[in-house]
């Protein structure tokens, strides 16, 4: 029971590093812009935010700053993607590349090399009465902050894209930019404003590593999730409640391939660190006939 | 109409892109409650003048008024503001949404939720005035283009539209669903709607409209009163010394010659059923016709009901699934798409643009698509460039394509003579069948004539031609017969003294 409980509890703290990035990817995706530099935004956003978190001793400055590098990523990909018209892919790879590089960069320069790793400063964990004394699920409920945002911005989502009409104008952009714009909507806008808050979610994403998965910035912290989390997207078919179930699953594999690696097995654990890439995919593959694309998806939009 | 009101006015709009000068100095005025027709010959710049009053394009320079006062139009928020609707030519409703959906899309209000209980009410009561009704909840993409029509003047309606532009509504509609159209058009002007009526057809401008302008290379003919006018003084408006007759479809008139047809059939398809490709498609059921030798075979039909797939059937016959194609009596069922143009048979596709050509490739690349593997253009397995240029360029000179040289990149090229590098193509070699689709979609008259000549000279020499359009004018004015699609099955064959618009229309609606 107690060993069941803490499984779960530490597949639900995984779930929101995939959910976050996933639920940023899926938002700027319903306006047609596929951003898929979301590995380069964990990893700059890791970097930046623990720095600024360790040196203030404040968590929330530190999630405050992943959230605006990674807003700054998006701001950086869609103003170049309208203005330049670069094409997003290209502009995706890119910002990976930049930001795996000024990742250590950054720390580097501030940090350098310490004898003893510096440490994050506490993420508060909340017990939310009641909820948190069911058994086993309970520990839904038993969670640091971000967890709780994470549900939080899931149903916020959701509601917004499927409950609002502003949701429904914004989903019509990414099925259709020139039906959305010859109603009156402003897609550049909503462009610029869904691949920023896109961006700012997988920045927090990002400073969730460092914060609360290791307690420290390491090398290549983001280690792949940014590229998995695309395939989340994907499997999700662009909806975000969708996104945190693969969340769910994504971390669940990851914290069952970290188990089998601990309980001492012979199985070589190179091959347990490929189990997380290869299920995505196998998923992909499975659900390959089921998933649904935006239909502007990664197309530029302009009217002349 | 009242003659005394000017809704609307342009003064001395021009517009460019890039080079080409899209209109010229044009002067443009509405009557309050008028159908005016907008008329010119494709590429004239009727789109491009409404997309500037629409808020689409800006313009270079002009000035636009409504009710005397000068505006400013950057957007089609701008527009919508005004009390200016447009319906444009290719649906723009977003085809993953309900029409009603649709309808309310992008409306201005602080509601924050998405009950539309309130709106559904309006939006019925609405349609029902004008006999526009469709069905709220489907979802657009499973709707006929003519339903899709009706959601479009609703929509432009229900956000308060007072000018509405239609845009060549008429393309995509059978004879008796513009019956229709101009009832629900008529009823609007009635309650003080002005209409824009764009057409390259004069009978519809004559049948439909009060007033008409004709654009000409983006300039301002004039604008008549219908009932003063006739046929003969439109057409010498919009295609002033160009020296075609043309019919009053704005289509070329052309002699067919009396050819005899053979006894047996060039090509004869034999019950053949197809499953669709990919989700979008249709599926081919039973599907059975003969072509004779020197037949225009003409296929009718709503876009996107097993055309295309007939089409690729044929040239690609190991897609099918039941039944059997025979190329003069020799089944190619078992065919690849390559041997089975050895056997003398080419296709043209629907979209030129996408499915005919490599747009960044250069005339001679384009020229030699499809024939690349034939012995004649080879040297010892590898491509002969020097003989494949010199075949370019007399194809260039002998179907007059309009280039600097063989070398330009293809995608430059307009839209006529893209179509005459694709259709010189097919007409390298000596055919027993050319499949085409819509090859004179968008194209002026010239290149339309030049089409239609290329067509006339297959049927000369023998050659079958299977010929699919949605133009019913265009069909029944070429085609020897007309068979119709509806939903991937042959619903019904008619010969040439059989042709009947309305007929061969409710067919094609699957009436």
């Amino acid at each position: 029971m107690g060993q069941l409980t803490e499984l779960i509890s530490q597949i639900i703290t995984y779930t929101a590093i995939y959910a976050l990035t996933s639920i940023g990817i899926v938002i700027g995706g319903r306006t047609g812009i596929f951003n898929i530099s979301g590995e380069g935004i964990m990893l700059t956003a890791a970097s930046a935010g623990f720095i600024s978190a360790y040196t203030t001793g404040s968590w929330f400055i530190g999630f405050l700053v992943g959230a605006i590098v990674g807003g700054l990523f998006g701001l950086i990909l869609i103003a170049l993607h309208e203005t330049l018209e670069i094409n997003q892919f290209i502009l995706g790879i890119t910002l990976v590349i930049l930001g795996t590089g000024i990742s250590d960069l950054l720390y580097k320069i501030i940090i350098g090399v310490q004898l003893f790793a510096p440490e994050a400063p506490p993420v508060p964990q909340i017990s939310i009465p009641l909820l948190s004394q069911i058994p086993i699920i309970g520990t839904l409920f038993n969670q640091n902050v971000i967890v709780y945002f994470t549900y939080l911005i899931t149903a916020a989502a959701y509601y917004f894209f499927y409950h609002t009409r502003l949701g429904l104008e914004t989903r019509a952009i990414g099925e259709d930019p020139q039906s959305a714009d010859v109603v009156g909507i402003n897609v550049k806008k909503r462009r610029y404003i869904a691949t920023i808050v896109g961006g700012m979610l997988m920045g927090m994403a990002g400073t969730y590593l460092p914060m609360i998965i290791t307690g420290t910035y390491t090398t290549n912290i983001a280690n792949g999730r940014g590229f998995m989390a695309i395939g989340i997207a994907i499997f999700a078919s662009w909806r975000p409640e969708r996104a945190f179930l693969g969340a769910f699953i994504f971390a669940t594999i990851e914290i069952l391939a970290f188990q089998q690696q601990l309980s001492g097995s012979d199985f070589p654990y190179q091959f347990l660190l490929m189990i997380p890439f290869i299920s995505v995919l196998i998923i992909m593959w499975l659900f390959r006939k089921k998933v649904e694309f935006p239909a502007s998806l990664g197309q530029a939009y302009s009217r002349e | 109409m009242d003659k005394n009101i000017t809704v609307l006015e342009t003064k001395n709009i021009s517009k460019s892109f890039g080079k080409v000068k899209a209109l010229k100095d044009v002067n443009f005025s509405l009557y309050r409650g008028e159908i005016h027709g907008l008329l010119g010959e494709n590429g004239a710049g009727k789109s491009t003048l409404m997309k500037v009053l629409y808020g689409l394009y800006s313009a270079d320079q002009g000035d636009i008024f409504i009710n005397d006062n000068k505006v400013n139009i950057s957007s089609p928020l701008d527009s919508i503001k005004l009390g200016i609707g447009m319906i444009h030519q290719s649906s723009t409703l977003v085809p993953e949404f309900t029409a009603l959906e649709n309808v309310i899309l992008g409306i201005e209000g602080k509601k924050l939720s998405l009950d539309l209980s309130g709106e559904r009410i309006k939006v019925k009561k609405l349609a029902n005035e004008f006999g526009l009704d469709f069905p709220l909840d489907v979802k657009v993409k499973n709707l006929s283009a003519g339903i899709k029509q009706k959601v479009e003047i609703i929509r432009a309606l229900y956000r308060g539209a007072k000018i509405l532009i239609l845009d060549e509504p008429t393309t995509s509609l059978v004879e008796n669903e513009f019956d229709q159209l101009l009832k629900s058009i008529k009823a609007l002007v009635a309650e003080g709607v002005t209409v824009v009526f764009i057409t390259h057809k004069i009978r519809e401008v004559l049948q439909a409209c009060d007033r008409a302008s004709v654009l000409k290379d983006g300039e301002m003919m004039g604008t008549v009163s219908t009932t003063n006018t006739t046929k003969e003084e439109l057409v010498e408006f919009m295609f002033q010394n160009k020296d075609i007759d043309v019919t009053d479809s704005a289509l070329p008139v052309i002699e067919l010659p009396e050819v005899k047809l053979s006894k047996e059939p060039v090509c004869s398809v034999k019950n053949i059923s197809v499953k669709a490709q990919d989700k979008d498609g249709v599926n081919l059921q039973d599907i059975s016709f003969d072509i004779y030798k020197g037949e225009i075979f003409g296929i009718a039909g709503i876009s996107g009901n097993g055309q295309k797939e007939i089409a690729e059937a044929i040239i690609n016959p190991r897609r099918i699934n039941q039944g059997d194609i025979f190329i003069n009596g020799e089944s190619i069922a078992k065919l690849k798409t390559i041997e089975v143009f050895e056997k003398g048979l080419f296709y043209t596709p629907e979209d030129r643009k996408k499915e005919a050509i490599l747009p960044s490739g250069t005339i001679t690349e384009n020229m030699l698509l499809g024939h690349h593997r034939e012995k004649r253009f080879q040297h010892n397995g590898i491509l002969n460039w020097n003989k494949i240029t010199k075949e370019a360029q007399q194809s260039i000179r002998e179907f007059q394509v309009k280039t600097p040289d063989e070398k330009t990149p293809i995608g430059d090229l307009s839209g006529g003579n893209i179509q005459r590098v694709v259709i010189g193509r097919a007409l390298i070699n000596e055919l027993n069948l050319l499949i085409t689709h819509n090859p004179t979609s968008g194209l002026d008259m010239g290149s339309v004539e030049f089409v239609f000549n290329k067509l006339v000279e297959l049927k000369e020499n023998n050659c079958g031609v299977l010929y699919i359009n949605e133009d019913l004018d265009e069909l029944m004015l070429i085609s020897d017969r007309i068979g119709v699609v509806h939903a991937g099955k042959l619903v019904a064959i008619f010969t040439r003294e059989q042709y009947d618009k309305y007929k061969i229309g409710s067919l094609m609606i699957g009436g």
